[in-house]
């Protein structure tokens, strides 16, 4: 019953695969999202970043148990349940261990101590104060109803958790050496901690522990408004109501006299708040005494293996589901292969959010040569290269969590580092232009850059004069290539893909230099969109007319909707046929 | 919003909203969290914008209101008074005394609902204090006699009738029940005043501790003034008026704070002369980036600039990182200030109010929409053209990258000659020269609307390359951005 991993099977552990500056660009956030569905976005991208690697039998592995579950619900519902019982463990856990002086009795002690110092009181009214203070630092009772309710509320769901594995792997195939592991591992730890018996006890200490919610305090006022003792006059199952009677909506039902808030946090509110409920411990005694005697020996020894399995059950689940997700939508998805010669070689891959949440997602064939390779994207504006690009950046990060893939089929190889470089925003503090960050970002990765290693470029170098940005453009992809380091680029300097194959001429080089463009259909009317990327040589338009007309950006359209607008803008004016120097 | 922003005081619906866009091209928030007068009076650039006009009667009168702030400490020091007051009302109210804790002392107090004294006492100190400064502006006179007549209100007497009458229930409690419910890491998290009774208990009494004294003081006044709402709604009738000028004030002392940090950098500041709509002038001396001093910039480099009359569209070119965003958003806040009515980043200022600040602005790579970025910044445009007028200040930051160069070129001298004959102002940032060379040809073939202008960023010689000097002037592009001396600078070398 030695410890073990689902995720990092035969004790391996996180690399140093590293992804960490393409989030924004590959809009991993959402995809996150889509992923992880009951984690916020950032707490789904920490968690998604601890388990990148390029270890192929861990990814194996992982793929492996993706298929257990893929192929029963029942698997997957019970993991997910597990995983939550697991949460709950972790804080129960935590909170048995801050108040652990709470399982080890010295009840008469203290009830010695509070008996002298309740008749100190008597005695000496006034300056009794200090003595007070100190009792209460004396917090027994709170650390005694805390620790027991955690670990009775702890137990209970370490014997739920391994009652739902110990049903859900016995009864659902499975064929995988992980679960294959986590099903011996559950058969003896439940041997091993007699849960059988455990499971009864539960059942008999449910008949007359209905737990604590709520308890009331009594301050007696005197004459003079000073406030003089308290007491613990009721302690309840039950919360109070939001209500009070001096509320609208009191006639609903309601507890007291004012609406229910909430208490101030932190500050002197901490010992405050200890007091009170060392003082509900105190009161209520003997019922906590005979629920900690009820179940502070029942033993549950893997519950730290439980807790550590609990959290990788999240990654399997969200990876499965998302698989019967696309399934339901009547999409692919694949087992991914490992490749040895090329960095991505897949068919049908399409992007998941526009699938799953968007219209019509189109899928196309996916290649990327090794060691140096260079894809030239170009292709009408608006026809799909940035959802393609970063299609390809999604598809590398999934592969390298152990994730089925969107793809008919795909053979990947794992890659020591992703870097991209989208086209800057301009940056807050105004330190550095559109054009600065580009430059900064290219440093920061042609010094990180490996043989391993692969940069997405997407429309780079546009913040500067068209002669510039290009000569610029072929240096970096002359470099990354000397650098072995694959890449794909999307841009519209159109240019760039010959003046690169006449710049490596001669050079064994310019066989890795590919041109690919996104293909349109010519149609009366204008053009259509296909979003299917072909092997091609540049075109030599970018169609720009065929998007901005569609939002009105063309002459006629701009002096129509002034003119109705109330300006006049002579829109009638030969002079509109003589703009552009070329036209007279 | 008050007396203080509008001539005829309350609420008024803004001239023109500007769009979440331009707030954000133009970086507005973070001038405005800059401006805030404290970390607690704050201004959010939602409210801001709400006060943005080109009524130049509003302008002019606005100027007045700040110009008797700057030059009267006194009426600052009465401001803050009021302020303070303004907010003690407005959060008791709705707050339901939420921040007296600290008042507590010992035992119940009731003097929780003294607040009401403490408003009777502040009205009639107010009123003497307004009294006895010297304004001159009409917005201060009028919020002064506002003040004087809260002090002679009936239903200010009124109130405290309420007050003998509500609190005579909780005169002399014997017990006070409170219950707590406890959240799930069983800590008593929530709690509401259960009951309060004349009669005593017999069970097992419990002592204080110090701080156990001190929390249920805090505690129940918390909840006993949870139960006083019926006089809490006296004074919030009662106060209501006068509440309308906290916006106003906190407007006031934030730009005031603002202009006070521009002083400390040794910049100058001024009160525009206010021109007429149709003039569209805009000429400032001196003018700078007031995002440079929130970014606490080493140096903050001045410009003069002038529009020709009738406006004029200039189109910026230059050295990459040589300013011309931070120029481009000096035209932008200085005009936008000026129609806040307050001081702006110059040493002298012309200035005629626009209709609209239209910003188009390059989208980042992370904005990233499905149909590409080149619809995205069309999308831009056409919302431009949609909301500019013949009266608007149009900023185009390197519009249309998204897209091969000369289509950038042909779609872009069709969007600038469209403004042009429009009669538009404002700047279009470029690396595409023609569009500056050609200008004179296209001011000839389109002889109405606005002129088109060019304007560059001076480079100097430094060394082994050059640098720009972040300085603007007249005359033709010069057919280069220095992309170069950008990869040299940042210490990056191609093999």
């Amino acid at each position: 019953m030695g410890d073990f991993s689902l995720l990092w099977p035969g004790g391996k552990s996180r690399d140093n695969t590293d992804f960490s500056g393409c989030t924004d660009d590959l809009d991993l956030g959402r995809l996150c999202s889509i992923l992880f569905t009951s984690m916020p976005m950032a707490e789904g991208l920490k968690y998604a970043d601890s388990l990148l690697t390029g270890d192929r039998d861990v990814l194996t592995a992982r793929h492996e148990m993706i298929d257990d579950l893929i192929a029963s619900y029942a698997l997957i519902d019970a993991f997910e349940e597990v995983a939550s019982l697991v949460e709950n463990m972790k804080f129960y856990s935590d909170g048995v261990r801050d108040n652990i002086k709470g399982l080890t009795g010295g009840d008469v002690i203290f009830d010695s101590m509070k008996g002298f110092i309740d008749n100190l009181e008597k005695l000496l009214r006034k300056d009794a104060g200090s003595v007070f203070d100190e009792q209460e630092t004396n917090n027994h009772y709170a650390q005694m109803l805390r620790a027991t309710i955690f670990t009775y509320e702890n137990i209970k769901a370490y014997h739920k958790a391994l009652t739902i594995l110990k049903n859900a792997l016995s009864t659902n195939p499975h064929h995988s050496k992980g679960l294959a592991e986590l099903q011996q591992w559950v058969e003896d730890i439940w041997k091993a901690d007699k849960l059988d018996e455990t499971g009864k006890k539960l059942a008999e200490i449910a008949t007359w522990w209905t737990g604590i919610s709520s308890f009331a305090v009594d301050i007696a006022i005197s004459p003079n408004m000073d406030l003089q003792s308290f007491e613990i006059s009721e302690i309840n199952s039950r919360a109070y109501s939001k209500t009070g009677m001096l509320d609208r909506g009191a006639e609903d039902g309601y507890d007291g006299l004012t609406l229910l808030y909430s208490m101030p946090q932190g500050g002197t509110t901490v010992p405050y708040q200890e007091y009170l409920l060392s003082e509900l411990g105190l009161s209520a005694k003997a019922e906590l005494t005979k629920l900690r005697s009820a179940v502070v020996n029942l033993p549950f020894t893997g519950r730290l293996q439980m807790i550590s399995l609990g959290g990788e059950f999240p990654f399997l689940t969200s990876a499965a589901r998302l698989c019967l997700r696309l399934k339901e939508k009547g999409l692919p998805f694949c087992r991914p292969e490992f490749s040895d010669d090329a960095i991505i070689d897949a068919e049908g891959v399409y992007m998941i959010e526009l699938a799953l949440l968007g219209s019509k997602a189109v899928a196309n064939d996916m290649y990327l040569g090794e060691k140096g390779a260079a894809n030239i994207i170009t292709g009408a504006n608006s026809s799909g290269k940035t959802t393609y690009i970063i299609t390809a950046g999604q598809l590398m990060w999934l592969f390298q969590l152990g994730c089925h893939l969107p793809a008919v089929s795909a053979k990947l190889k794992p890659v020591d580092a992703l870097f991209t470089l989208f086209a800057a925003g301009e940056s807050d503090t105004s330190e550095d232009s559109r054009m600065g960050l580009e430059v900064i970002r290219i440093g920061e990765f042609k010094k990180k850059m490996t043989d391993r290693s692969v940069v997405l470029l997407n429309e780079p170098m546009t913040s500067t004069s068209a002669a510039e940005g290009i000569e610029i453009c072929l240096d970096l992809i002359c470099d990354m290539m000397k650098a072995g380091v694959s890449s794909m680029m999307v841009t519209h300097y159109n240019e760039i893909y010959a003046m690169s194959l006449e710049r490596l001429s001669g050079s064994d080089m310019a066989k890795k230099v590919e041109s690919y463009v996104m293909a349109i259909e010519q149609t009366d009317g204008g053009i259509n969109y296909t979003y299917n990327l072909i092997k091609s040589p540049p075109g030599k338009s970018s169609y720009a007319y065929a998007v901005v007309s569609k939002l009105g950006v063309t002459l006629e359209a701009m002096l129509a909707r002034m003119q109705s607008d109330g300006v006049d803008v002579k829109p009638d004016s030969p002079v509109w046929q003589q703009l552009h120097p070329e036209d007279v | 919003m008050g007396i203080l922003l509008w001539p005829e005081g309350g609420t008024r619906k803004p001239d023109k909203i500007l769009t979440p866009q331009t707030i954000e091209d133009l970086q507005l928030d973070r001038l405005c969290a800059a401006m805030n007068y404290n970390n607690y009076f704050k201004l959010s650039v939602n409210d801001v914008i709400q006060t943005w006009t080109h009524d130049t009667e509003v302008i002019a009168y606005r100027q007045s209101v700040l110009q008797d702030l700057l030059s009267n400490p006194d009426l600052e020091t009465a401001l803050e008074e009021l302020l303070d007051c303004l907010d003690v009302w407005e959060t008791h109210s709705v707050t339901s005394r939420r921040n007296n804790h600290d008042t507590g002392g010992p035992g119940l107090n009731l003097g929780d609902f003294s607040y009401l004294d403490s408003y009777l006492d502040k009205i009639t100190r107010l009123s003497q204090l307004f009294s006895g400064l010297t304004l001159n502006s009409v917005g201060m006179n009028a919020l002064r006699d506002q003040i004087r007549h809260m002090g002679s209100s009936q239903r200010f007497a009124a109130i405290r009738a309420g007050f003998d009458e509500l609190c005579g229930a909780y005169a002399l409690p014997s017990r006070v029940s409170i219950g707590f419910n406890l959240d799930k890491e069983l800590k008593p998290a929530q709690l509401k005043l259960l009951r309060i009774e004349k009669k005593t208990s017999k069970r097992r009494k419990m002592a204080f501790t110090r701080n156990a004294h001190a929390m249920t003081s805090q505690l129940l006044s918390r909840t006993v003034a949870d139960a006083s709402q019926a006089i809490t709604m006296y004074v919030k009738r009662e106060s209501m008026d006068i509440r309308e000028v906290k916006q106003d004030i906190i407007f006031y002392l934030s730009a005031l704070k603002l202009c006070r940090s521009w002083e400390k950098y040794g910049l100058k500041y001024c009160f525009p002369e206010i021109r007429p709509m149709e003039e569209k002038a805009f000429s400032s001396k001196t003018m700078f980036n007031p995002l440079l001093v929130i970014s606490n910039k080493e140096k903050v480099v001045c410009n003069d600039i002038e529009f020709a009359k009738g406006g004029e569209l200039l189109v910026l070119t230059g050295a990459n990182q040589g300013g011309k965003t931070v120029f481009l958003l000096s035209v932008a806040l200085t005009q936008w200030l000026f129609q806040l009515g307050i001081a702006v980043p110059a040493e002298y200022a012309s200035i005629s109010p626009v209709t609209e600040i239209c910003t188009v602005f390059a989208p980042s790579g992370a904005s990233f929409s499905r149909h590409g970025l080149l619809a995205e910044e069309a999308g831009r445009i056409a919302n431009a053209v949609k909301e500019a007028g013949k009266d608007s200040l149009v900023l185009f930051n390197e519009p249309l990258n998204s897209t091969s160069p000369n289509e950038n070129l042909h779609i872009s001298r069709e969007v600038i000659g469209v403004f042009k004959a429009a009669g538009v102002r404002g700047i279009w940032v470029t690396h595409m020269y023609e569009l500056a060379s050609d200008r004179q040809r296209v001011n000839e073939l389109i002889p109405w609307g606005s002129t088109i202008g060019s304007i560059k960023i001076i480079v100097e010689a430094d060394g082994e390359g050059t640098k720009p000097t972040y300085k603007i002037t007249r005359g033709e592009p010069e057919y280069n951005s220095y992309a170069a001396e950008v990869l040299r600078r940042k210490g990056i070398e191609m093999q």
